[in-house]
């Protein structure tokens, strides 16, 4: 019996060209080697805004493909390797590159660089595995309206980092397991004196994959399964904290909560998520922030950003999955000088969507966004896409 | 809104949901004749356990791998944190995928 788990992203120009030879050479033997197998998908996305007439000035709008290839050896019953290789808007990067060792249902140690467990959606995240062309709003990775405003979501996915993590599930009978999880990264990175993360730096061969503060971030992740016939229900909760600056001066801290409700092929999934984050004050405040000091005459040097989902997916018929999702996003606490957003801002989204199989594992994706911005115009995206498995 | 309107709304959606909640196979099956009852009860519990993840398209385009390696599959989503497989719904799945193998002609041998 084979037992291993998946997880994915990021590496230099010489590394991916050395990565892709190796997964070719990999996958081609797969058929005849029991203990190797090769996974794919792909999704050529065009979304459009019609609410804009340059939707660029807003958004990473029009055709993205993403595309990622992953070969798994296991090596005996108890270890196993795995490597992926993901092509998206960020370019090529390496999704996964882990060693799995698995001692016993309750206890398996990964080493590598890999995504840690946080929250439910992150085991879906790969475009062949949930039904909207997009990520929900808190895991959002540069593919929602005003992202630059926003700086994206609260943790974006796949996060991908190095470290190590130490994972297991206990049944306590047939029908209620605990999954469990804890992991030390390198953890979210900015420059000095910075005021959020800054998500390019976790993926830029310049700054080296490794730790830029000498300091891992620590995080856990525990979730309660429990069936009853036809029905499931998940309950989890997450956190994850640590500093991200180089100096080891700046703070922050992530907690999420997720329910997931399974009603035979109905499923209805609500995820909230907050993240605290210290921001560095400077030598002049004023100049530095829009806002001036509290009551107490001090800057407040923290901000909370929040975000959530809530959606329900079914299949109506043989070939089609329908989707309704809301989700959004609210940052409170100062903000820079030029920012666009004020000390209370928000986003709601409002989706529908359908994901209709063609033929085999080839789907049509279907939906339209409405957002709702505090700071900025309403705007309406339609995203089309085509998705594969293989 | 009308009392009628709100009255047929809420039929399409029971409508819809019923539709939604109907244990069929959803393709694990198409191809493999005359599967008995408790076969398609199996793989009826495989598309919903799988669908959990992901798109049953994913398990229907890789029939054909053979059983050895689907056991190693399913193990290998039975550990996925919150699967909802349980040891003994591993073993049904692969009752499933095991009949699947046995009797899809139609499907193509050697894909992973």
């Amino acid at each position: 019996m084979h037992r291993l788990q998946a997880g994915p992203i990021m590496m230099s120009p010489r590394s991916i060209l050395v990565a892709a030879a190796l997964l070719a050479a990999a996958a081609a033997p797969a058929a005849a080697d029991n203990e190797r197998n090769f996974a794919g998908s792909i999704q050529l996305d065009y979304m459009a805004i019609p609410t804009e007439s340059v939707g660029r000035k807003i958004a990473l709008d029009s055709a993205t493909a993403e595309v990622s290839m992953k070969v798994t050896q296991d090596f005996g019953d108890n270890v196993s390797a795995s490597i992926k290789l993901c092509v998206a808007c960020h370019g090529i990067e390496a999704g996964m590159a882990f060693f799995d060792l698995r001692v016993a249902d309750e206890l398996n140690f990964r080493v590598g660089r890999f995504t840690p467990q946080f929250g439910s959606f992150p085991i879906r995240y790969d475009p062949a595995n949930h039904r909207t062309s997009d990520k929900p709003l808190p895991y959002d990775m540069g593919r929602m309206l005003r992202y630059s405003e926003w700086n994206m979501g609260i943790l974006p996915s796949p996060w991908v980092d190095n470290g190590v993590e130490l994972s297991g599930a206990h049944y306590f009978n047939d029908d209620i397991r605990l999954d469990y999880a804890a992991y030390a990264v390198g953890g979210p990175r900015a420059q000095t004196g910075a005021a959020d993360f800054n998500y390019q730096l976790s993926r830029s061969g310049d700054a080296y994959y490794v730790d830029n503060n000498s300091r891992p971030s620590l995080g856990a992740n525990a979730a309660l399964n429990i069936v009853a016939g036809s029905t499931t229900i998940t309950a989890g909760a997450s956190g994850m904290f640590g500093t991200y600056d180089p100096d080891n001066k700046l703070h922050y801290q992530i907690a999420g909560a997720h329910l997931v409700l399974q009603l035979s092929r109905v499923f209805l999934r609500a995820e909230y998520l907050v993240r605290r984050t210290e921001m560095a004050l400077g030598d002049d405040p004023a100049q530095r922030f829009k806002y001036g000091p509290g009551k107490d005459g001090k800057y407040d040097p923290y901000f909370l950003k929040s975000g959530w989902y809530a959606e329900l997916e079914m299949p109506a018929g043989d070939r089609v999955d329908l989707i309704a999702r809301w989700d959004g996003l609210r940052r409170q606490g100062n903000v820079l000088r030029d920012s666009e957003l004020r000390s209370d801002s928000a986003v709601l989204r409002y989706t529908a969507g359908a994901s209709v199989r063609i033929r085999g594992a080839v789907r049509i994706k279907l939906s339209g966004e409405f957002y709702d911005f505090s700071d900025f115009s309403d705007e309406v995206a339609i995203h089309v896409a085509l998705t594969g498995t293989l | 809104m009308t009392r009628s309107t709100s009255v047929r709304r809420a039929a399409v959606l029971a409508a819809l949901l019923a539709a939604s909640c109907a244990d069929a196979p959803r393709g694990l099956l198409t191809g493999a004749p005359n599967p008995p009852p408790e076969v398609q009860q199996a793989c009826s519990l495989a598309t919903t356990k799988c669908s959990r993840c992901h798109a049953i398209d994913r398990v229907v385009v890789a029939r054909g791998i053979g059983v050895g390696r689907w056991q190693m599959y399913i193990e290998q989503m039975r550990l996925k944190p919150s699967s909802g497989i349980s040891v003994k719904d591993a073993d049904v799945i692969f009752q499933c995928m095991r009949f699947v193998e046995d009797s899809c002609t139609d499907c193509r041998q050697g894909r992973s």
